[in-house]
């Protein structure tokens, strides 16, 4: 298929790889330009904006930071909908909001073009493996033709429902799984201050009920005082705060949530924006120093 | 002296009537014109739209709910910007965020209008008997030109800094309250599963180092179990938020504000009549009751 790139950052340039290595014909556009680089270096077309790209594509990728830069570059000046041809299909792999993917759908079906809100779950070295989750939105039809697209980086495939279903599936799955990980940071913190070495402790809740994705993941960063490589805690920040804007919408009570946005609000405060989730634990050591 | 005020609510039409009864000409303006007929009726000039209004007075007073709602009667198409003239000033007294107060201030500076953030502490009651405390954010010079009227609503006016500091003063306050509302509901329902007088608690700890102004409101209105509005849940909600996104942009943790915050959002979202916030407490009830739904 032709494929179309915007969005060329930490998850979208492995994204765009995978799929111009499963022998999709890409073209792709960067706000900045060293961003296509490896892109270009494995065959694909550079262009000069978002619409050019879309002018290019049967199907447009995007993978940027947030539902304010989506709408920037599909529906703003030079944007993916001023260049697509009906029939064309916007697929966003980026996380952002609800409500802004079912306004930019419904904007792109009144000229003829397909969207399916794909937020993504896992990290760049997940994407590097193929192994994301992905939790598509939209219609059925347009989902199945896009399932060689969708499944190049992942082993989970699976569409939610209707537009915006995706990213509410995402929001839900940063729910559980940041409180999750500030559990595990609890869990060890509480181990360490108690005398124990917390790596049994890690090794003994991984074979029982406290055993999870986070757990595995993070329990040994957090016990190395290793806190680089995963997505970075402003990130988190950002997005469940994005979370609890959805949650204050809709009347909705979200109080883990809210507590571990700030303590995600503490470390980009402490200057520690750029470790990653497992500096969680960093926070509470914090707390119980004089 | 011919004075504006939009946004004759619970806040703004007490303090509308104490600007009347200090003998000021007022000039208002409501979406609905019923809202504003009961001013009328007491003197006041009704006008078809903001704009009108600031073209009548060279002060206005802007008391609505939401930033948006700000930006709409200052800068939206038949908003105050197309009335007023240069070296006027528009004191709104809405809770809003800092990013908005600012902004709105900027581009009213570039008409020659001041504008000053200055919202307030003290409900319904405070602005009837004009004991408001008042936060202001803005020009030094445009405070002191409007001050005599601030003092017709306002018992303590206090100039906190530059645009947006008012707003953040306020997000402050509303800060502790949210928090103290929930500590006190905590309080009511400890002592409530603990077989012990409700009343009796409250006024023993109004005596000790729990005294505070929102145990002498919330606590009395939980302890009797009004909860009907008072302080529509909804604004401490909406303000509640307003801190959670004042603390992301300052990036400044604030814990137990964002757990309080979510207790607000769950009132919200229930259905059927609307409540005071003194309702933390029936939250708290339903938790430990099997059958809640």
């Amino acid at each position: 298929m032709q494929v179309g790139f915007v969005g060329l950052g930490a998850l979208g340039q492995p994204l765009a790889l995978n799929l111009v290595a499963a022998g999709h014909t890409a073209a792709c556009w960067a706000r900045r330009p060293e961003q296509m680089r490896p892109l270009l270096d494995a065959g694909a077309t550079a262009c000069t904006s978002a619409a050019d790209v879309a002018a290019h594509a049967e199907v447009v990728v995007t993978c940027v930071a947030d539902a304010t830069d989506l709408e920037q570059v599909v529906l703003g000046r030079d944007g993916i909908a001023d260049g697509a041809a009906p029939g064309t299909t916007l697929v966003d792999h980026g996380t952002g909001s609800p409500t802004v993917a079912r306004v930019i759908a419904s904007a792109l079906a009144a000229v003829g073009v397909h969207m399916l809100d794909a937020p993504v779950s896992g990290s760049a070295a997940d994407a590097r493996a193929r192994q994301l989750v992905v939790m598509v939105g939209g219609e059925a039809d347009v989902f199945e033709r896009m399932r060689p697209v969708l499944g190049c980086s992942a082993t989970h495939v699976r569409r939610v429902g209707e537009s915006g279903a995706g990213q509410v599936a995402r929001a839900c799955d940063q729910i559980a799984s940041n409180v999750m990980l500030e559990a595990v940071a609890e869990a060890l913190h509480l181990a360490a201050r108690s005398g124990l070495d917390p790596a049994r402790v890690r090794d003994a809740l991984a074979g029982g009920y406290a055993w999870s994705r986070m757990l595995e993941r993070h329990a040994g960063s957090m016990l190395e005082g290793r806190h680089s490589g995963g997505c970075h805690a402003r990130l988190h920040a950002k997005d469940l705060n994005h979370v609890l804007h959805s949650a204050h919408a809709l009347g909705l009570a979200l109080p883990l949530t809210a507590l571990v946005t700030q303590h995600f609000n503490a470390l980009v405060g402490s200057g520690d924006g750029e470790r990653d989730g497992a500096a969680l634990v960093t926070v509470l050591q914090r707390m119980g120093r004089a | 002296m011919n004075v504006g005020l939009i946004g004759a609510g619970a806040m703004g039409a007490p303090m509308a009537r104490r600007l009347l009864a200090a003998g000021h000409a007022l000039h208002v303006w409501a979406r609905r014109p019923e809202t504003v007929a009961p001013l009328v009726a007491a003197g006041a000039v009704a006008h078809p739209t903001a704009a009108a209004v600031g073209a009548a007075a060279a002060v206005v007073f802007t008391v609505v709910t939401a930033g948006r709602d700000v930006v709409a009667v200052t800068l939206g198409d038949t908003g105050l910007v197309h009335g007023l003239a240069r070296g006027s000033v528009v004191v709104d007294c809405s809770t809003i965020d800092p990013d908005t107060a600012r902004d709105v201030a900027d581009r009213l500076a570039a008409h020659g209008i001041a504008f000053l953030d200055a919202p307030v502490s003290g409900g319904s009651p405070g602005a009837e008997a004009g004991t408001l405390s008042m936060m202001v954010g803005g020009d030094a010079d445009a405070l002191a030109r409007v001050r005599p009227l601030l003092d017709v609503v306002a018992a303590t006016i206090v100039h906190i800094g530059p645009s947006g500091a008012g707003q953040t003063a306020k997000a402050c306050n509303q800060l502790v309250l949210t928090v103290a509302i929930a500590g006190i509901a905590e309080a009511m329902a400890l002592a409530e599963a603990s077989g012990v007088d409700l009343d009796a608690v409250v006024d023993v700890l109004s005596h000790g180092l729990s005294a505070s102004r929102m145990l002498d409101v919330f606590g009395r209105k939980m302890a009797a179990g009004r909860f009907d509005a008072g302080v529509d849940v909804r604004l401490h909600h909406k303000d509640a938020q307003i801190v959670i996104d004042c603390a992301a942009a300052a990036r400044a943790p604030v814990p137990a504000a964002a757990l309080a915050s979510q207790a607000y959002a769950a009132l919200d979202g229930r259905s059927g009549r609307r409540r005071d916030s003194a309702a933390v407490l029936e939250l708290l009830r339903d938790l430990r009751r099997a059958d809640a739904d």
